[in-house]
């Protein structure tokens, strides 16, 4: 199984608070890794560390064999092209439409794109987040399921290798929560690319996960199949999968 | 333990400080850059040129007619004592063409426009539509920051010529309505034997180191907001502040400056 992304001993603090202390991660291409952990302990700050939308104080991040830490913004732009992120708060220009949202990413990397073209290309992936016929609407007039729809719609035009989710379902009702569950396995299947999801909801994590890594104490403490986190006997990872204190 | 207190008040004031300028002027470099360079983005500039253009030509006008109104009433008020109403279109058209016009309009404009671009790029900091833009290959000082400054750059001269002559009008208007000794053609006769290129150099060349200023501190503070809706709103604050701060500071020296040619 070949590596695809590796953080190693990373190190990151926002002035007195710590983030993480040498924490190390390995992820193979190909496959969905889910980060689990409390709130607060620096989930999605791993996921822009590997985009470089922050830096590490200490450390190497590598991806497809490439060092991203140090690398300069123009040097940056070539990876960000192959990583696709659905923000939190799916992060949708309120300025444009949904369709002028998806375009966007797809004018970026070819601006002299053909405008039909470019119309079937949003028309397909707003289809494959179940938003055919969206294109026109703004997104103030989305509800909080269609944003992450959209977000994930946007992040796939940009025909990735690695999706980055971060809290994919939260503040989602358990209907849209398992829909976007669904997108995340069937996107994986139907596109193979290799997916990091942060987040804190258990159920999301077993439906969609390869493996899981348990970020705690600023480091990975664990990583695992699903199996081998639901049996696991390390004391962080079965107090925060049992909800206890 | 006061002491020590104080020089770190003293200390963070100063790092900060440093790191606006920092920040500021990288930012400046970074958007002359990209304005010089391709791509180009015509309809962006397009639409901030009629977002902040178009729409300032209101507020620009009730400024520039309000005081070119009250500057003829006073300068007529004065001159009287010495018998020399005649004179009050050219002390008035000198006054508004060399630092009425340009600094009253790039603080209008400037409030107005200034404190939009902080609340927008504010609010897209704070919902992560940079970090988007950013996670997208783009860079947001060339999609953002680059056609509001250059926005910037064409509509505040632009404004500032039409509020001269609306000034200009205003103070025509109300000087004739109330002398009548004054007649319109010998006003504007006065203006023009008055006004010299120089002049209209010094005042409206002013507004471009104006508009870097205004879109320049905008931008960077709406990039700088932190802390949700509260942070948005603190940045779109500083932002009047310190453009204003810096046009009347700075409207000094340039003065001197254009003087000196």
């Amino acid at each position: 199984m070949e590596t695809f992304i590796r953080f190693i001993d990373i190190w990151k603090a926002f002035g007195p608070k710590r983030i993480y202390d040498g924490l190390n991660l390995d992820i193979v291409r190909g496959e969905t890794i889910t980060i689990i952990g409390g709130s607060g302990t620096g989930k999605s700050v791993l996921l822009k560390l590997l985009i470089g939308l922050l830096t590490p104080n200490r450390g190497k991040i590598f991806f497809d064999g490439r060092e991203v830490t140090g690398s300069r913004e123009s040097d940056l732009r070539a990876v960000r092209q192959r990583i696709a992120m659905l923000f939190q708060s799916a992060a949708l220009f309120d300025s444009l439409s949904v369709g002028d949202n998806v375009a966007y990413p797809i004018l970026e990397r070819d601006p002299k794109v053909a405008r039909g073209e470019l119309k079937v290309r949003v028309a397909e992936k707003l289809a494959l987040v179940d938003l055919a016929g969206s294109e026109q609407l703004k997104p103030a007039e989305l509800s909080g399921g269609m944003r992450k729809r959209v977000g994930l719609a946007r992040a796939l035009a940009m025909e990735p290798d690695v999706i980055l989710y971060d809290e994919p379902t939260t503040g989602l009702d358990p209907i849209n929560t398992m829909r976007v569950n669904q997108l995340i396995v069937a996107l994986n299947e139907k596109l193979h690319v290799t997916s990091i999801v942060v987040t804190h909801d258990m159920e999301s994590a077993y439906y969609v996960s390869d493996r899981i890594a348990m970020l705690a104490h600023r480091q990975i403490v664990a990583v695992g199949t699903v199996r081998e986190i639901r049996e696991s006997t390390n004391p962080d990872v079965q107090r925060f999968i049992r909800g206890g204190a | 333990m006061t002491l020590t207190r104080s020089l770190e008040q003293v200390g963070a004031s100063v790092r900060r400080m440093i790191e606006f300028l920092g920040g500021t002027a990288t930012m400046a470099g970074r958007a002359v850059v990209a304005i010089f360079t391709p791509p180009w983005d015509f309809r962006a500039l397009a639409y901030q040129i009629e977002a902040l253009g178009l729409k300032s030509v209101g507020i620009a006008s009730v400024t520039a007619l309000a005081v070119g109104m009250v500057m003829g009433v006073q300068f007529a008020f004065g001159l009287m004592r010495f018998g020399s109403v005649m004179y009050v279109g050219k002390v008035v058209s000198i006054a508004i063409v060399r630092e009425l016009g340009p600094v009253l309009t790039a603080l209008m404009v400037g409030g107005r426009i200034g404190s939009g671009m902080a609340a927008e790029l504010g609010s897209m900091r704070v919902t992560e539509q940079l970090d988007a833009i950013r996670s997208m290959g783009a860079d947001p000082i060339r999609k953002l920051v680059a056609p509001r400054v250059l926005a910037t750059l064409i509509i505040l001269p632009l404004l500032t010529i039409l509020a001269d002559v609306l000034a200009v009008l205003g103070s025509m208007f109300i000087i004739c309505l109330e002398h009548s000794d004054v007649t319109p053609a010998f006003y504007i006769n006065s203006v023009f034997e008055t006004i010299r290129m120089s002049d209209v150099i010094s005042g409206t060349g002013k507004t471009f180191f104006f508009a870097m200023f205004i879109a320049i501190i905008g931008c960077y503070q709406g990039f700088s907001a932190e802390g949700g809706t509260e942070g948005v709103g603190n940045a779109t604050t500083r932002t009047v502040v310190v453009t204003s701060t810096s046009i009347l500071v700075s409207d000094f020296f340039l003065t001197k400056l254009f003087m000196a040619f």
